[in-house]
């Protein structure tokens, strides 16, 4: 530790209000990808409120300013693909996102990659367009 | 003086989700007829057991409007008259599986039972914990697991309802991933801020032994936790009657919703704490207008929504947009209304978008005014107060300032002890009797009092909390919090009280401030400056916002307890009010006095709902127990 962490702490706060404008500055309207097919069954809405609440917040864009952290998931990465789908979710990936196996039941995992399936490919994010989808935000530490 | 901008209200009518209620009676509605139907019934569990303190909600089918109730000492629970009509009915308790059933409500009464089940594993009983119950029940056995409940509780909770984070059960390396993502997350925004930023230190310190911790408590194996959850309610708390209207989310398609509301709106507890993200979050500080609608602010980014009125008689939402940038609503944050009815809030963000200004809106024409500072001046930031004289207090970066609308008039007030933390520098504000503003600086743990007759501004530097990690911290712990500078918004040393936001008594002659992490509520006499402070029994249920009734009880909505309560002066006593949805996230308490009753005020900022609590008399309960009686010995003899 030494005297500089002190002025990362408020560089990362004033950081947040440049990114804050620059971002308000250049965005246009995102819109999600919401799915265009069927009404969803039971088991696809039980994945996406699982999805909502432990997945969204590093799969999606969680607000419309926001920067993904993980690669965004829908149905060409997950069709004829479950099994993989689901043991990342299960196992999770060294230091960069964690197993969900002791927290969700394999039901619950399966809904989620029934509601996958519904999901339409999101545009390019806007503020990160070299982000490649299918591929991690963030190399971590 | 500032530029005044007359601008034209933008409707926006809310999501079609909520047509619906445009077009049938509400139980709140119901409830304030002559007529209507009386749905009472008992709640008992699998062994026979009366349950009293059990939460039963109902909610008319395809509304948006919820009303709910507390079983009696004897198991018994009476709602409010309804309107005719078919609705869901269900009943829920910690460690219970929630019953549910459907009731058609004709005639005169009707009657609906519940058989609760009792859940056996702890790690289904875990799911349906508040914040508090989780923190409270995390183990201190050992000066180490002391010492990372207090890395736990002070780094990550600010931002995070704990329950949000331990619904969770990971290892290890789970653990340390979640924390290399958090590590270079915007303190105070939110945002992800890409892997090139250098990790939050205080959090990169201590990843590994907190991973530990948390993979002990919720990881594959049992858990060290010793469950404690909190009591149900009784007595005056059990007499509420709490009115929550879902709120449609800003931008219902630029996210996956339920038809316009949150996936999970916290409604049914088992399933856990919902996210606050993709549009759940949105409102934040909601306020009554004479008619008795209640408005709301919105500071995330949303295309639609500035400030929003809620129709309780109906549900409506109807949306105000006050051009940001480039299509974007800007964003509002505080909201108070003045003694001519007049509503005030604080607009935020990048001021090229209107950042900094203050929004005024009369709520009889919806016609507002968007009313820019000086030049030169800070800017508006989180919250804002109305003195008694209708005079605006707001916070700024830097201090405060004070805009007299009959004269247009701005003054500026510096806090003696500048910060330059973002969004943290003034946090709560409050206009005491004398008209003399106050403000907090929670990363500091200052509370500032501005002297009209001076222009000078005192502080007062709260003391520090207790650590309960004490016999634990070494030197090294102490030096790393010395170097890394803990002042920021939502993140705590050990020692920080933390005060958040305040209220004024308009009849007395104190301010009550909330210190977040201390667990405090302190009195500041506004003639003497003294300071008195009173723990709240549970100081991790995060008291967050206070206001005073015409009665001097001071009402205090508890975050991590997703609960308010109340604080009784002349007895120093306290009494806490359970509110029906779990992971709710409040952020600002109000209340509505208009006709002589004290109703409570709250939003959700977690899963978009506004809740409005009222007390039943015990004459008025036991007015709706003698005609359910009645109806009960009419119906046995038939």
């Amino acid at each position: 530790m030494g005297g500089s962490q002190g002025g990362i702490l408020i560089r990362k706060s004033s950081m947040f209000l440049t990114v804050l404008g620059v971002f308000l500055a250049t965005s246009l309207p995102l819109r999600a990808q919401q799915s265009s097919g069927p009404p969803l069954t039971d088991t696809q809405k039980d994945g996406r409120r699982i999805f909502q609440q432990r997945c969204a917040v590093c799969h999606t864009l969680p607000t419309v300013m926001s920067k993904r952290y993980g690669p965004a998931l829908y149905k060409e990465i997950v069709e004829d693909n479950d099994d993989n789908i689901r043991d990342v979710i299960m196992d999770g990936r060294e230091g960069l996102m964690p197993g969900f196996k002791y927290g969700l039941t394999r039901a619950e995992i399966n809904s989620i990659i029934e509601y996958l399936k519904t999901v339409n490919r999101p545009a390019r994010p806007k503020n990160s367009p070299n982000q490649k989808e299918g591929t991690p935000a963030s190399a971590g530490e | 003086m500032g530029n005044v901008k007359r601008l034209w209200v933008i409707v926006l009518i809310g999501a079609a989700a909520i047509g619906g209620a445009l077009c049938a009676a509400s139980a709140e509605s119901a409830s304030q007829m002559q007529a209507g139907v009386l749905l009472s019934g008992s709640v008992k569990s699998d062994t026979g057991t009366k349950m009293e303190g059990v939460t039963v909600s109902a909610r008319a089918v395809g509304q948006t409007i919820t009303t709910s109730v507390f079983t009696d000492e004897d198991g018994n629970y009476y709602f409010p008259r309804m309107a005719e009509g078919k609705y869901r009915v269900w009943a829920q308790a910690e460690g219970f599986e929630a019953g549910k059933s459907e009731v058609s409500l004709s005639g005169t009464a009707g009657r609906q039972d519940f058989t609760l089940n009792t859940i056996k594993d702890n790690l289904e009983i875990v799911k349906q914990m508040t914040g508090q119950e989780y923190v409270t029940s995390l183990p201190e056995d050992t000066p180490e697991h002391c010492k990372m409940k207090d890395v736990f509780y002070n780094t990550c909770t600010g931002c995070h309802e704990p329950n949000y984070i331990l619904q969770n059960r990971f290892d290890e390396k789970g653990w340390e991933a979640i924390l290399n993502l958090m590590s270079r997350v915007y303190n105070g925004g939110g945002e992800y801020a890409g892997a090139d930023i250098a990790p939050f230190p205080v959090m990169a310190y201590y990843k590994k032994e907190l991973a530990t911790y948390l993979s002990e408590v919720r990881g594959p194996g049992p858990s060290t936790m010793q469950i404690k959850l909190h009591p149900r309610p009784r007595g005056e708390a059990a007499r509420a009657v709490i009115t929550e209207y879902s709120i449609p989310v800003a931008d219902p398609d630029a996210n996956p919703t339920d038809d316009g509301f949150p996936t999970n709106d916290g409604t049914f507890w088992s399933l856990g704490t919902p996210s606050a993200l993709n549009g759940s979050r949105g409102l934040h500080d909601s306020q009554t207008d004479r008619n008795g609608d209640i408005w709301f602010t919105t500071p995330e980014p949303s295309y639609t929504r500035t400030i929003s009125r809620l129709d309780t008689k109906t549900g409506k939402v109807t949306d105000i947009k006050v051009a940001g940038m480039n299509g974007l609503a800007a964003p509002t944050h505080g909201l108070a209304m003045d003694p001519n009815g007049i509503l005030w809030a604080t607009v935020i963000g990048d001021p090229r978008g209107g950042g900094g200004n203050l929004l005024r809106v009369d709520p009889a024409t919806m016609k507002y005014d968007v009313i820019a500072p000086p030049k030169g001046m800070a800017g508006a930031s989180t919250s804002i107060d109305v003195d008694t004289k209708g005079n605006v207090w707001a916070t700024t970066f830097t201090g405060a300032f004070r805009y007299d609308p009959s004269t247009h008039d701005f003054r500026e007030f510096k806090s003696p002890t500048p910060t330059d933390n973002g969004p943290g520098g003034s946090y709560g504000i409050a206009a005491d009797r004398m008209g003399n503003g106050w403000w907090t600086q929670i990363n500091i743990d200052r509370v500032n009092r501005a002297d009209l007759e001076s222009g000078k501004t005192q502080e007062f530097h709260e003391p520090p909390r207790p650590a309960r990690a004490d016999g634990a911290i070494t030197a090294d712990d102490k030096k790393l919090y010395e170097l890394a500078g803990v002042e920021l918004t939502d993140f705590s040393a050990w020692w920080s009280e933390g005060p958040r936001r305040m209220g004024a008594d308009r009849n007395g002659d104190v301010i009550w401030v909330c210190d977040y992490w201390g667990g405090n509520l302190a009195k500041y006499d506004i003639h003497t400056l003294k300071s008195t402070f009173y723990k709240y029994p549970t100081p991790e249920s995060a008291p967050y916002d206070a206001s005073v009734d015409k009665n001097h009880n001071v009402w205090v909505n508890l975050t991590n307890g997703d609960s308010v309560a109340r604080f009784d002066p002349k007895t120093e006593q306290w009494t806490e009010f359970p509110l029906p949805s779990r992971g709710i996230d409040l952020r600002h308490i109000s209340l509505d006095e208009r006709d002589g009753a004290t109703r409570i005020v709250v939003g959700y900022t977690r899963n978009s709902k506004i809740a409005r609590m009222q007390i039943r008399s015990k004459e008025e309960l036991q007015a709706l127990k003698t005609q359910a009686q009645d109806f009960s010995a009419r119906a046995s003899k038939q």
